[in-house]
């Protein structure tokens, strides 16, 4: 998985933003904020080719039960998808 | 005037935590103090000559390479400045580059020297929103204020050209006495356009010698005060306003200091917020100096952060400030103190007398009210 080009993750003040640039900047020219969960899954993206390999990433790293990660992992990345953030 | 005013709560919550723990979250660069303008209240501007014989502009590359050490401080929100920007060499290169680096960027400018190119470029990946100063409602007061006689057909175009490339704009306005008369009509222009506004009606004395004569261009006290409460009539509904007179009342009436008098400032400045002046000296905000100045193109940046809280730690503003009852409505600051007194302990009298000829007006608008 690839994070789309004009992201860029920052460490701000103890928050986890993802400021858009470019061509993103264009539709949406604000910040978003992670939680340590998700921004974790954003820094290996591009390290697993599908869900399923983050999906084991995110059990080898956080306690968690399969099937709530499952659950959260495939949504996160859906909606990422949606949003235009990342690609295949 | 914030240099940088959060947009939703995360930000906000950026914010307070920055202040909490001093980290430089916002920076304004002043690139340039050159202007293609010679507004007569100006407190920063110079002539070519004038700059060239204090000191050479920084190259852009130098911005970058401070903007880096900036970012890994923990600074997010830029604000470029000047001067007038558009005439910094290569901007273009500099902002684009600042962009990729992850930085909130915002611009200040007067627009006038906004054209098809700079509003492509801007568009292609937008600034958080470009500051567009207007001066006035009308060519006329242009040449008056700012010796162009032609800027409000320029600084106009200018904003349609950002917003037809879905550049944001906010409109901000000085008022002196030279365009006090075209308040309404600002007010109008940023309706038109439908525009956020933000009007001040305070003018600092200079920073520069070259501009020390700036104050003799700026609205009396009990002129600042008038502008100070039309401003807040221009700005909010009937009703809203109404209430704020009436809230701005009741908190002066019922005032009662229960902080302790601490040294420090009494904004983000200095405590989350720093600037940079064009020959690379830092600060915490456009108006303070000595002892307050730091070259960060000679030192590394967090070094030059740090001096300049441990410095800020050692300062007292004027207890007597801190005991009005009129602080709660008064606009001083650090800034306002050095600049009126040239101490930080100084009390500003022109403030003092601003304040209370616009508790008058405020006064006088609860007895219409109560009539």
């Amino acid at each position: 998985m690839k994070v789309t080009s004009n992201f860029v993750m920052r460490d701000v003040a103890g928050d986890i933003v993802v400021i858009p640039t470019g061509e993103a900047a264009r539709c949406f020219n604000g910040l978003i904020s992670m939680n340590s969960v998700s921004a974790f899954i954003w820094k290996h993206l591009e390290a697993c080719q599908t869900p399923e390999e983050m999906l084991a990433l995110v059990l080898e790293n956080y306690d968690v039960d399969e099937e709530t990660a499952r659950k959260d992992v495939f949504q996160f990345l859906a909606d990422l998808k949606r949003a235009g953030m990342i690609e295949d | 005037m914030e240099l940088f005013q959060p947009q939703n709560l995360i930000e906000q919550r950026i914010c307070n935590v920055a202040d909490m723990k001093k980290i430089p979250i916002t920076g304004a660069l002043e690139l340039l103090p050159l202007c293609n303008m010679d507004c007569k209240m100006c407190y920063a501007k110079m002539t070519r000559e004038q700059m060239e014989r204090h000191a050479p502009m920084k190259d852009w590359r130098e911005w970058l390479e401070l903007a880096r050490q900036a970012r890994d401080a923990g600074t997010m929100f830029l604000l470029l400045t000047g001067g007038e920007i558009f005439l910094y060499p290569h901007f273009k290169e500099l902002y684009l580059e600042l962009k990729k680096m992850g930085f909130v960027v915002t611009l200040n400018s007067n627009g006038t020297l906004i054209n098809e190119e700079i509003a492509d470029y801007l568009a292609s990946d937008p600034p958080r929103r470009v500051n567009i100063t207007l001066y006035g409602s009308s060519d006329e007061t242009y040449a008056r204020l700012c010796g162009n006689p032609h800027g409000f057909t320029q600084t106009t175009r200018g904003i349609e050209l950002l917003l037809k490339k879905g550049v944001q704009v906010k409109i901000n306005c000085s008022v002196t006495p030279y365009n006090v008369e075209d308040l309404d009509g600002i007010f109008a222009v940023a309706r038109r356009y439908r525009l956020p506004i933000e009007a001040a009606y305070y003018m600092t004395p200079a920073v520069r010698e070259e501009n020390e004569k700036n104050t003799q261009h700026r609205l009396s006290p009990q002129q600042a005060a008038e502008a100070k409460l039309r401003i807040r009539e221009l700005t909010y509904p009937p009703t809203i306003f109404k209430n704020s007179v009436l809230d701005e009342l009741a908190r002066y009436r019922g005032f009662s200091q229960n902080k302790e008098w601490q040294p420090g400032f009494t904004c983000r400045a200095g405590n989350s917020v720093f600037w940079v002046n064009y020959d690379g000296m830092m600060s915490a905000c456009s108006f303070t100096r000595e002892p307050l100045l730091y070259d960060v193109f000679s030192m590394p940046f967090a070094q030059a952060w740090e001096s300049l809280l441990k410095n800020i730690q050692t300062i007292h503003l004027a207890k007597e400030c801190h005991d009005c009852r009129m602080s709660v409505l008064c606009g001083r600051c650090a800034s306002a103190a050095f600049g009126e007194t040239g101490t930080y302990e100084g009390v500003p009298r022109y403030h003092c007398e601003l304040t209370r000829h616009y508790i008058e007006l405020l006064e006088a608008k609860e007895k219409e009210y109560q009539a």
